[in-house]
Formats: C-alpha cells, structure tokens, sequence
C-alpha cells in the first residue's frame, strides 16, 4: 500500500468521524432555533472543525518527506489531480443541492436561519475533505493499489 | 483519418525477471518511483512518462522499443 493511499484511508476516517460528531451536535436538540442562544454549542462545532485540520497537520508530520525515500512520484500526482477535480465537481453539487433544499424548504418565510449558513460552511470543508479522500482510495485501488 | 484507441504494454515484469534479475524494489529505488508504481505498470494498469519510461528503459538496459509496444484495437 503507498504512503498516499495509507494517509487517504486516515484522512477520510478523521473526517468522517469529525462530520458523524458534528451531524450529531447539529441535529441535537433545537440549534436552528437558538443558534444565537447557544455558545457551548457554537464552540463545540467550531471545536470539532479544528479537530479535523488538527488531525490533518498531524498527519502532514507523520507522513513528511524523509531523505533517500520516495513516498511519492508521478503516478501519485496523476492520482492526487483526478481525485481533486472529481471530488470539486461532488462538493459543488452537494453544496447546490444543500442550498436548493434549504431554499425549498424556507421558501415561504422568506429567510433561512444563519445555523444553515454555519452548517454549510463547516460541511462544505467536510464534504471536500471526505470525497477527495475517498476519490484517492477508489484511484489508487483502479490504477494497481 | 481515422481514430484508433491505442493503449501503451509494456515487458517490464519479464525484462526485470530475466534479463537483469531484480525485485521491483530495487528497480523503482533505481528509477526514483515508489514499488506501487512498478506493480501497476506490471499490472498494465499504468503508462509511465517519457521521463519513467527511459529510466526503467536504462536500468533494465534494453531499448524502449523492447520494453514498450503501442497497442491499436483495429491492428492484427
């Protein structure tokens, strides 16, 4: 297995387990409503998002360059650039479709609470870490592991 | 003109095993690639650069031409 697909597979386990604890913070009790009354509950989004990049940086150290070996080369950076614009296109889409739905459903209010604006920023970076992780894993494993 | 897909194989696997006899290790540290790209490439799953190519190509020290065939779908 190549030191990008080891790092891929940790990648998308720290982002995926950062979005499954923020989904669950979100979705408890009523944040929509009193997202401006709750500050333990900004904070801990907030929190779990620094989680996230904290855990990338670590990676970034473990998985950095050392001297006379090669972690990575060309075909690493073909597989990098396909995951990368494959996982753009799925973010975009997702994002588009978050914010068709959102505006389906508060259409007639005529506003949507900031909470959603909070949760799409905060998902956006989730959504782009977990599929261009997941793009790297599925490429990898198409072009020989 | 017509257009035909063409896809690049490669003798890489049995250049490596029978003319100089070495393990894909020591081939990719020779060539500065990592073993997964020498096993995709002998898996025929990938089509190395020029660059990779000429390397394997010296290190094996045959010609690219032994080394790699240009594959057409429409050729006998």
């Amino acid at each position: 297995m190549s030191m990008q697909m080891k790092r891929a597979i940790i990648n998308l386990v720290i982002w995926v387990s950062v979005t499954l604890l923020f989904l669950i913070v979100f979705f408890s009790g009523n944040t929509v409503a009193a997202w401006g009354d709750n500050r333990v509950k900004i904070v801990m989004l907030a929190s779990l998002l620094g989680i996230g990049y904290i855990g990338q940086l670590i990676l970034s150290i473990v998985f950095r360059k050392r001297k006379n070996i090669i972690t990575t080369d060309e075909r690493d950076v073909i597989i990098l650039n396909k995951a990368m614009s494959n996982s753009f296109i799925v973010t975009l889409i997702y994002l588009f479709l978050v914010a068709m739905a959102l505006y389906l459903y508060y259409e007639k209010n005529g506003f949507v609470p900031v909470a959603w604006l909070w949760f799409i920023a905060y998902n956006v970076v989730m959504a782009a870490n977990i599929t261009t992780s997941g793009f790297l894993i599925f490429h990898h494993h198409k072009g020989g592991n | 003109m017509v257009y035909t897909e063409c896809t690049i194989h490669n003798r890489v696997r049995t250049t490596r095993r029978g003319k100089v006899d070495i393990t894909q290790k020591e081939l990719a540290d020779a060539v500065g690639c990592t073993r997964q790209t020498i096993v995709a490439l002998e898996q025929q799953k990938y089509s190395p650069s020029l660059l990779l190519a000429m390397k394997i190509a010296k290190t094996l020290d045959v010609s690219l031409d032994e080394l790699f065939e240009l594959k057409c779908l429409n050729e006998q």
